[in-house]
């Protein structure tokens, strides 16, 4: 069951000592202009943090998945999914409302699920590739975070489904509910409470959070940037 | 967003990161960001007049792939291609490399060069990569440089400039806060990986 970001911002300021979210009051508001500390703007910045914690907990663990149904260009390989998948409606706009998709984690062409090989991969496989035409779509890969790749072209306009991690709703009010697991709430927080120690410059309370969070989501990183 | 990255190196700097100068960082970021390859694009080169160095568009920062019409071309280096033939710039043919030349990484030949310019680019279908593509043009996989980031790298961009901000030399220089910026900017970076 979801929670709602009244509740979670309660538990952060909690942990952070801070209940009217004094201390974290924003010092430029969204548009750049100066602001005073006041409670709503404090707690408007803690959910602003805890948006992009959601955001982030949801791309390490791929809890929030959706679909969307690409129609293929004939002939074409390469498609650019940066506005290309949409914001789901019923949520509250982000600040970028256009775009939904966090990364793609499988296309499907009916119930036949396609290959995922690396982008460097396709020219081992095929160095026509980027022309090549074929029956039916076999692989899929992603070139850097925006473009998708299908292989073999067709000559035919084909409807594949895009199954990918989607954009977790902005926390922009205390009643938006949280999409991601309750289980995984308190990580939520974790980095929210990190953001804000940063900012306050308590590099004490730093280095545990860090290093739990290095060791559980970025064990490709050298040590040291592990934290 | 590129203004919301910049309020966001405010807010957690609590005003002191200099606003002028941390724009000029987050471009050095995002410029950064190219060796993880993030920012893609694909983009296609008109080719005008045989034999001629080609000039890569300015927003390319890193080419993972080149194709000429249908294929996949292969890199070379100045020396390798000078190995294996010394007048290679004046070898005409069916390209199968490309060369970046010695002068600038933002101008290329092709190996052996093509004889024939590619045809126009007018795309009646919308689908220049697809339906539409020119023959004998040149398409390239790159990395590319961009006024806005996607927008679940803004935190971590945000974090990446603080770093910069904080470790350069100014009144406000702040190592250990500059590192704790970069650890955790690099960390969500991981995090949100395609």
């Amino acid at each position: 069951m979801a929670e709602i970001a009244g509740l979670l911002t309660d538990a952060l300021l909690q942990r952070i000592r801070d209940q009217q979210a004094l201390g974290i009051t924003p010092v430029v508001d969204n548009n750049g202009a100066a602001q005073n500390p006041s409670t709503p703007a404090g707690r408007a910045f803690a959910r602003t943090l805890l948006s992009h914690a959601q955001m982030l907990i949801n791309g390490a663990q791929e809890q929030v998945l959706s679909t969307f149904t690409l129609t293929t260009y004939p002939y074409q390989c390469v498609y650019p999914i940066s506005g290309l998948i949409r914001a789901n409606t019923n949520w509250p706009p982000g600040p970028n409302p256009t775009d939904d998709c966090v990364r793609i984690v499988g296309v499907r062409d009916g119930q036949r699920d396609l290959n995922r090989v690396m982008f460097r991969t396709l020219a081992h496989i095929d160095r026509h590739w980027f022309r090549r035409l074929g029956s039916v779509f076999t692989t899929w890969s992603m070139h850097g975070a925006d473009s998708l790749v299908l292989y073999p072209g067709c000559q035919t306009r084909v409807a594949l489904t895009v199954v990918y991690l989607q954009r977790t709703p902005f926390l922009t009010d205390d009643s938006v509910p949280t999409a991601i697991d309750d289980d995984t709430l308190p990580e939520v927080v974790d980095i929210a409470q990190a953001l804000y120690h940063l900012k306050h410059r308590d590099m004490d309370l730093l280095p545990g959070i860090l290093e739990r969070l290095g060791q559980r989501y970025a064990k490709n990183l050298p040590k040291k940037n592990r934290g | 967003m590129k203004f919301q990255v910049l309020n966001l190196v405010q807010q957690l700097s609590n005003g002191q990161a200099d606003a002028t100068v941390s724009e000029r960082l987050y471009r050095e970021v995002i410029f950064d960001l190219g060796r993880d390859e993030w920012l893609s694009t694909f983009t296609l080169v008109p080719l005008t007049s045989a034999g001629s160095s080609v000039q890569m568009p300015v927003q390319i920062i890193k080419t993972l792939a080149m194709f000429y019409d249908d294929e996949q071309l292969g890199e070379m280096t100045l020396k390798q291609a000078q190995y294996l033939n010394d007048n290679w710039r004046d070898q005409p043919g069916v390209p199968h490399s490309y060369v970046f030349d010695g002068e600038t990484r933002k101008n290329f030949r092709l190996d052996p060069y093509p004889m024939v310019a590619s045809k126009p680019f007018i795309f009646i279908h919308g689908s220049p990569l697809g339906q539409d593509f020119p023959a004998y043009a040149v398409a390239i996989a790159a990395i590319e440089t961009r006024v806005n980031v996607l927008f679940q790298m803004e935190i971590a961009v945000a974090l990446l400039v603080l770093e910069k901000e904080f470790e350069r030399e100014s009144d406000h220089k702040d190592d250990a806060f500059a590192q704790a910026a970069g650890q955790m900017g690099r960390i969500f970076l991981e995090m949100v990986k395609p």
